[in-house]
């Protein structure tokens, strides 16, 4: 495979827990081939979501990185007003915005900083309707409107 | 009849780099073998035949088809090739780096350069099975040097040969030396400006945007079909057409290579 080199690498950079608040989950540590991945993140100290520890599944297409990873929430999502209770996540590198010059570690820093600038602990406000329509479709199958991305 | 059985030799070796060509490898051994068996003379069955046997990674076949093939012609590039490559899988590192370089100067003597990418990562991964043999050797080397330096140190401080002050003297040089041999063989971290910002690998043909960010051709180009025309470091527009070749790069990395061949990954 073409971009073994750089899985393995990412998979390395991750497992040596050099990224503060990401790191592998112990069921992926297995096998950096494997296609998809379990990241756990940790809410920042000072933020809503401090000590909160959340699921992240990668799953790679066969072109990334060419092509984004889906990444959603799995288990129990944070509670976010771009976060969907289905674990969809509203954030636009993960789809028509993403470069392959993203990493994992990038896409867990960005997420992880869209938490820590949450001011109020809230579902997106057409939560129940978009979670009616795409529960159990891939994230990268939406077509995102991207409102706000301060929040 | 010699003449028909050069015709008939000609025969089988078609017919086998078809058989290649499908990945049917058996097939292609069969047919080649035929080729041989009609006509020694020809090298391309014997090199052929000799890239067969190095799919299946047998490579004692590699090196005994690649041996003939430079009987038929000693000048062959692919033969040297395949026979370096052969003799540095099974360990015989410095005579399978000759006959790399000798493939690399044969290629290099023509103008479509043949197998020259390949011939290319052959010589760095020779080079990096003896950096690594010889790292080895001298890891047990100073090891042993330091132990027994240290030993003498003490006996002749024991039998009063020396005095105190000398004896920790003479430890503390000992000291230095060998921390300083033990830093010089630590392994350099790869820069990153050598890596692909898409691939995270060195580079075969790096090039420049013109937001002045290097990746690896193939990738970027796939990249601008994929995603569209901007650099995928910086996000500003740029297409196909504004990429140089980034020539600084490529020597770099073949300087890194050099200096480091156990980083070479291939």
């Amino acid at each position: 495979m073409k971009f073994q080199k750089r899985i393995e690498k990412e998979f390395e950079a991750l497992r040596g827990g050099t990224v503060p608040h990401v790191k592998l989950d112990n069921d992926t540590t297995s096998h950096a081939q494997q296609r998809i991945w379990t990241v756990t993140i940790e809410g920042a100290e000072s933020t809503l979501y401090e000590g909160e520890v959340f699921k992240l599944r990668f799953r790679f297409p066969d072109k990334y990185p060419l092509e984004s990873p889906e990444v959603m929430f799995v288990e129990k999502p944070p509670v976010h007003p771009h976060i969907y209770t289905n674990g969809h996540i509203c954030l636009s590198i993960l789809y028509e915005a993403w470069s392959p010059a993203l990493t994992v570690s990038a896409v867990c820093l960005s997420i992880l900083s869209m938490l820590s600038s949450c001011t109020k602990k809230e579902h997106p406000p057409d939560n129940d309707k978009y979670v009616l329509q795409s529960s159990t479709q891939s994230p990268k199958s939406t077509s995102w409107m991207f409102h706000d991305d301060r929040v | 009849m010699a003449m028909k059985g050069r015709d008939e030799a000609e025969r089988f070796r078609v017919l086998g780099n078809e058989a290649y060509k499908d990945g049917r490898l058996e097939d292609a051994i069969n047919f080649y073998t035929r080729a041989i068996t009609l006509d020694a003379d020809d090298v391309r069955p014997w090199t052929n035949r000799a890239l067969c046997w190095l799919q299946k990674g047998d490579w004692e076949q590699v090196i005994a088809d690649s041996r003939q093939a430079l009987n038929a012609d000693e000048e062959s590039v692919k033969g040297h090739y395949l026979l370096g490559r052969g003799l540095v899988e099974m360990g015989d590192d410095e005579e399978g780096l000759r006959k790399l370089v000798k493939a690399k100067t044969l290629s290099s003597c023509k103008k479509e350069r043949p197998y020259e990418m390949e011939i290319h990562k052959a010589l760095y991964r020779a080079k990096k099975h003896i950096w690594l043999r010889e790292d080895k050797e001298r890891e047990k080397n100073t090891a042993e040097a330091r132990q027994s330096i240290f030993a003498m140190i003490s006996r002749l401080e024991e039998l009063s040969q020396v005095s105190k002050e000398e004896a920790d003297h003479r430890r503390k040089q000992m000291d230095s030396l060998f921390n300083w041999v033990e830093e010089k063989r630590k392994r350099a971290d790869i820069p990153d400006y050598l890596h692909c910002r898409i691939t995270m690998d060195f580079m075969e043909d790096p090039v420049v945007t013109k937001q002045g960010i290097t990746y690896e051709r193939e990738q970027l180009l796939a990249h601008f079909r994929q995603n569209g025309d901007y650099d995928p470091y910086t996000r500003e527009r740029t297409n196909a057409k504004d990429l140089v070749p980034n020539l600084a790069v490529k020597r770099a990395t073949e300087h890194f290579l050099d200096n480091n061949p156990w980083a070479f990954d291939c």
